[in-house]
């Protein structure tokens, strides 16, 4: 158990001069499940690495609980990491696969069948009575989620007090990886081991992680819990990040404690009206979930028309063309519009933000 | 007009008429080899017509003849030995360092290295083994045979060293295992069939070659079977069939079992150079 801590943590590629971590202080509590998300070359990978020792810093400083690990070797800073193509030794069965670690570090043939099979057991992979085991396979012989599974195995025999997981699901197809995930956040539980992952996807990241760290040119830009990110994104880069459907971000200008944003008039969020002068440019940002659709004229909202509705399946995305925008709503299945019908889209103001020279001001 | 099926049929006849003789081409030495040493008085004919073991008796006498083989043993061992151990320590290394020019290097080795043991270099050779007191070693023979198949054994080696992914030796490595442990427990099993193949080609390419220890060797205690059957001729010439056949039989079989061996083992999968 332990926290990790980094200090002014840089570090450039000497080929082409790119800068992955730019003097980053990050702090992920003990016990944590920290997700470092980004798009990719955003150094999140670059960060994870250089946690697990594989990369060294070219200035600034790692702790693992109460040490420096900076120069630590990996095998010594009791990490363990899962590879994103999860790394099992395909010449060895799942067995001593799990017990690697074990043997690396010369514990007895014993202890090393002990630990591989509470291991193996908690990750489901001793069988049951209907299946057989998955221990004497060769890795090649097992599908996507097991192997993912006796990767999990294999980090977990190493008992470390910090994972790191590289794009953990990102291996496996769209069905198996939201079982995976519900599986991995229990696990995390469980074992409450301080965890850092890294990943692409918002929603993965918004559903395991208890804080995020979203990243963008090797900075933070934003570090908070998924609620916190995805209620008030605090710059329009982590806006239009987070989201399955990407937030609305509309170029305005502040008249008369208002927004004129596309021909429409609209309230500004509470608090925001004294902090920005009249004729400012501000950018308006509305998820599309949180929109109330109707078709009667309402005051402050947009009035467009429906130029394409998607099925999301229970609701609706329909982008609307106000006055030369597309802004994008999501409706209800049962509230579909007529194609071309004239709608007005109220934002709710309290999920309303507005943000200047791309910063959030409320 | 011409009715389909008997063009059919006569295509099928050519090409197995085609197919005959080109088999029958290879086979015919084959067969002689397998008939020739147990002819009293063999000709170049495949038949047996006085069965005898005499040949044999013979070549177990013959004070050279299977000491031979056990000298041929001695330098394809070692050259399989050095050739495999150091090519594999530069495949690995030239796939996981960035080496500028690495391709230019090794296609540049490549080609001088059908010089090194070439006939044109064979009086620099000598010049060379001779200034280095390995004339008669054959410690000699095994390093110029070396240096001639180390660039064509990287070469074949690299392939399979570049498509061990790196994640395996740093997930090894981040569980604590030393530079030592990570060649010895994921490189060197994941490149084991490349392992095999090499061993394989440097064996045959020692066992066969006639010219370097023909020159570099001088006492005939020390010569590999290879020049051993150049000896099975009279001075006026004359092959004498009987022991060349009986010698060439056992000559070829350590090599055929070598490869029953690796076959079994590994299964024949000659990949060298060539991208899966």
């Amino acid at each position: 158990m332990a926290e990790i801590r980094t200090v002014d943590l840089t570090k450039t590629f000497a080929d082409g001069g790119v800068t992955a971590l730019d003097a980053l202080n990050l702090t992920i509590e003990d016990g944590e499940f920290f997700a470092l998300l980004g798009p990719s070359g955003c150094g999140k990978t670059t960060l994870l690495r250089t946690l697990a020792g594989l990369e060294t810093p070219s200035s600034g400083a790692v702790h693992i609980g109460e040490t420096d690990v900076t120069r630590t070797p990996p095998g010594k800073r009791g990490v363990a990491m899962v590879f994103q193509d999860y790394a099992l030794f395909p010449h060895m069965t799942v067995t001593e696969n799990i017990a690697y670690p074990l043997r690396v570090r010369g514990v007895p043939k014993a202890r090393q069948r002990e630990a591989v099979l509470a291991a193996a057991s908690e990750l489901g992979l001793t069988g049951t009575e209907t299946t057989a085991g998955l221990l004497d396979r060769r890795p090649g012989a097992l599908s996507g989620g097991q192997q993912q599974r006796v990767a999990l195995a294999r980090a977990t025999a190493a008992e470390p007090s910090v994972f790191l997981f590289d794009e953990p699901l990102s291996n496996l197809d769209a069905r198996l990886r939201l079982e995976a995930r519900t599986f991995l956040k229990r696990l995390q539980r469980e074992l409450a081991t301080t965890t850092v992952f890294v990943t692409h996807d918002q929603a993965e990241a918004l559903a395991l992680a208890d804080r995020i760290a979203v990243m963008q040119s090797g900075r933070i830009r934003q570090l908070g819990t998924p609620r916190e990110v995805y209620r008030r994104p605090a710059n329009t880069f982590v806006a239009s990040f987070i989201g399955s459907t990407p937030m609305n971000l509309l170029e305005g200008v502040v008249r008369d404690g208002r927004v004129l944003v596309a021909d429409s008039e609209i309230a500004m969020p509470d608090g925001t009206g004294e902090r920005l002068a009249e004729r400012a440019e501000v950018v308006l940002g509305a998820r599309p979930e949180y929109f109330r659709v109707s078709a009667d004229p309402r005051d402050g909202a947009f009035r467009g028309t429906v130029e394409v509705a998607e099925n999301l399946g229970s609701s609706l995305l329909l982008t609307l063309d106000v006055a030369g925008t597309a802004v994008q709503v999501v409706v209800a299945e049962e509230d579909e519009p007529e194609p071309q019908a004239t709608v007005w889209a109220l934002p709710r103001k309290d999920r309303t933000l507005l943000y200047a020279d791309g910063e959030l001001v409320g | 007009m011409k009715d389909p099926t008997v063009r059919a049929a006569l295509a099928k006849i050519g090409r197995y008429t085609f197919l005959s003789v080109l088999l029958g081409f290879f086979a015919l030495p084959m067969l002689w080899l397998a008939s020739a040493p147990f002819n009293a008085h063999p000709t170049l004919d495949v038949s047996i017509s006085s069965f005898t073991l005499h040949n044999f008796s013979v070549l177990l006498k013959d004070p050279y003849a299977l000491p031979s083989l056990w000298n041929s043993l001695l330098l394809a061992g070692g050259t399989a030995l050095l050739t495999v151990g150091f090519a594999a320590a530069a495949a690995y290394a030239l796939s996981r360092v960035r080496v500028p020019g690495r391709d230019g290097i090794l296609y540049a080795l490549l080609l001088l290295s059908s010089i090194v043991t070439g006939t044109a270099a064979m009086v620099p050779l000598f010049q060379l083994a001779f200034k280095l007191h390995l004339i008669d070693s054959r410690v000699g023979v095994i390093l110029v045979f070396t240096g001639g198949l180390i660039p064509a054994a990287i070469f074949i080696l690299k392939d399979f060293t570049d498509n061990t992914p790196k994640s395996y030796e740093e997930s090894a490595r981040v569980f604590g295992a030393s530079p030592f442990q990570i060649m010895r427990h994921i490189v060197l099993p994941m490149i084991r069939p490349g392992l095999a193949t090499v061993t394989v080609w440097a064996v045959v390419n020692v066992w066969s070659s006639f010219l370097i220890p023909y020159i570099l060797v001088r006492n005939p205690d020390k010569y590999p079977a290879s020049v051993v059957l150049y000896t099975f001729y009279t001075e006026g010439g004359q092959p004498n069939l009987a022991l060349i056949s009986a010698f060439s039989l056992l000559y070829s079989i350590p090599v055929i079992v070598l490869y029953l061996f690796v076959s079994h083992r590994y299964g024949f999968r000659f990949h060298g150079g060539i991208k899966r």
